[in-house]
């Protein structure tokens, strides 16, 4: 931020120092550009990837990416209600992108119906059943939904890698020896981008009750939006 | 005693085995949550009894029971846990089954955005189709050009023991001019040390010692001391004497030779050139 206010007030320093001539405003913008464009996949933004896309178009040297980094978040929350949230990974930092508020969009042309069936329909599942359901009952419930053929392996893909990569979704080994068992719960995106409360209200409509009806989940809504505010 | 008690040992192992088996498949064979609790306390109550059978000094001899019952404990207690999980997802009501049918009955209500969820930005240039992204074909591996294995090599069949061994061609032409020396000299014994050295090189000197030494051991020469000198003296001995020859009284003699024996020897019996001259081919 600082810097960007001396390579404007300051030109005479600027050419004097080579590394006051990086065009962080251009960094900047190409950052926000990158984000928007990369997002799109769902799948994380490593950090790696920013610096070296940075580094590539703006010559950024690394101490330079935070504050960039920083600056970018900023204006994608301004100009497009975006916000960063920073994941930890074993692979190092990324990011993933998700409204700073609720709003109701409308669905995007680029995505697959039937995915965002089959997306809902197991987040819906997960949450519903208190948190975490074995595979073969997923696969059970998702059949019966008429959703994913009994044994439509290609499809189980779906969830076990790309909701997983997108991290809509975790997929787990729980328990070790003879009682092992591969579990789903909800991933960090799901956490970010859906709240209980939603989908208990998509429930309430469904079957025409009031989203207290399911007392256990009404429980979890509410903790949840209290914790927000 | 101590047998029938490490088969009585022997008998609990493979009762908490079968235990932990059965403990492996309650959760997969039983629906019911109350039928699995039973299933899991009778496991629990019998590893009870299993622990009661064999007193503690059983117990010390056998740790391997000990590492059973606390397996059969554990798997129980991660039983118990999932029993008790699903309890209190029995305490909410949802129903699968009635959310599997409205969803099949109403595909359309669950084709929605999620609130905070980023409109993917898509190009008015881009394409309208969503279609699943490319799918890069993998390159296949390429396989590790193996390498022939070489044909099996029989050994070769040992049909004749008294293979002439390698190296013989040799001695036995050491054998040919001995005899050849021996009928030409008169059928006169030959000195051991004429034969031998080579006042021209040392090593073919060690090389006929050695020969010699062959001959000597197949019985195809003699060597005798000369009672008149007291010296070596060589006779090839014919097929029918070897086996005679076989039956008295065998000596042994180990002749040593350095470089400078050899001079001495030389000098003492006036040699100046070999007596044996064999071509090398």
């Amino acid at each position: 931020m600082s810097q960007r206010r001396n390579n404007r007030t300051n030109p005479v320093l600027n050419n004097s120092n080579p590394e006051r001539q990086i065009d962080l405003d251009g960094a900047i913008k190409e950052c926000v550009r990158f984000i928007v464009c990369r997002e799109g996949s769902k799948i994380p933004i490593k950090r790696a990837e920013i610096v070296k896309h940075l580094s590539s178009t703006y010559q950024l040297p690394k101490n330079q990416v935070n504050s960039v980094i920083v600056e970018a978040n900023r204006k994608l929350k301004e100009i497009y209600g975006y916000k960063l949230v920073q994941v930890e990974a074993k692979s190092g930092i990324q990011y993933i992108v998700v409204l700073t508020e609720d709003s109701e969009s409308l669905l995007p042309t680029s995505v697959d119906v039937q995915q965002r069936k089959l997306l809902i329909a197991s987040l819906t599942h997960i949450f519903m059943a208190g948190g975490s359901v074995k595979d073969d009952d997923m696969w059970k419930f998702l059949a019966e939904a008429n959703l994913l053929q009994e044994n439509d392996h290609a499809g189980r893909k779906l969830l076990t890698n790309t909701f997983t990569r997108q991290m809509y979704l975790n997929f787990v080994k729980e328990g070790d020896g003879e009682l092992a068992r591969n579990i789903f719960e909800w991933g960090q995106r799901a956490v970010e981008e859906v709240p209980k409360r939603f989908l208990l209200n998509k429930m309430a409509q469904a079957f025409d009750k009031t989203p207290d009806y399911w007392c256990e989940q009404y429980k979890e809504a509410t903790t949840e939006t209290a914790e927000e505010i | 005693m101590s047998s029938r008690n490490s088969v009585g040992s022997h008998d609990r192992k493979l009762r908490y085995r079968a235990l932990l088996d059965d403990l492996s498949t309650i959760e997969d064979e039983n629906d019911n949550n109350e039928q699995r609790m039973d299933k899991t306390a009778n496991a629990v109550r019998e590893a009870e009894s299993l622990l009661a059978e064999g007193g503690v000094e059983e117990r010390v001899k056998h740790p391997g029971e000990g590492y059973l019952d606390s397996r059969v404990l554990r798997a129980t207690s991660d039983l118990a846990v999932r029993c008790s999980e699903a309890v209190s997802g029995n305490a909410n009501i949802y129903d699968r089954h009635e959310l599997a049918q409205h969803m099949r009955e109403n595909p359309d209500f669950w084709e929605v955005m999620f609130p905070q969820e980023v409109p993917v930005y898509s190009y008015l240039f881009g394409t309208f189709a969503p279609t699943p992204p490319e799918q890069r074909p993998r390159v296949p591996r390429r396989r590790a050009e193996r390498q022939q294995a070489a044909a099996l090599r029989a050994p070769a069949a040992v049909d004749r023991l008294e293979k002439v061994e390698e190296g013989s061609e040799m001695v036995s032409r050491v054998n040919r001019f001995l005899v050849k020396a021996y009928k030409n000299g008169g059928h006169k014994p030959l000195s051991y040390f004429h034969v031998a050295l080579d006042p021209t090189s040392f090593a073919r000197t060690v090389e006929n010692v050695y020969n010699l030494s062959f001959l000597v051991r197949d019985g195809m020469i003699a060597v005798d001391l000369d009672e008149e000198y007291g010296l070596p003296f060589i006779t090839p001995v014919h097929g029918g004497e070897q086996e005679s020859g076989a039956t008295s009284e065998e000596n042994q003699f180990i002749v040593s030779v350095d470089m400078t024996r050899w001079q001495e020897l030389i000098e003492a019996f006036n040699i100046t050139e070999p007596m044996m001259v064999l071509k090398k081919r």
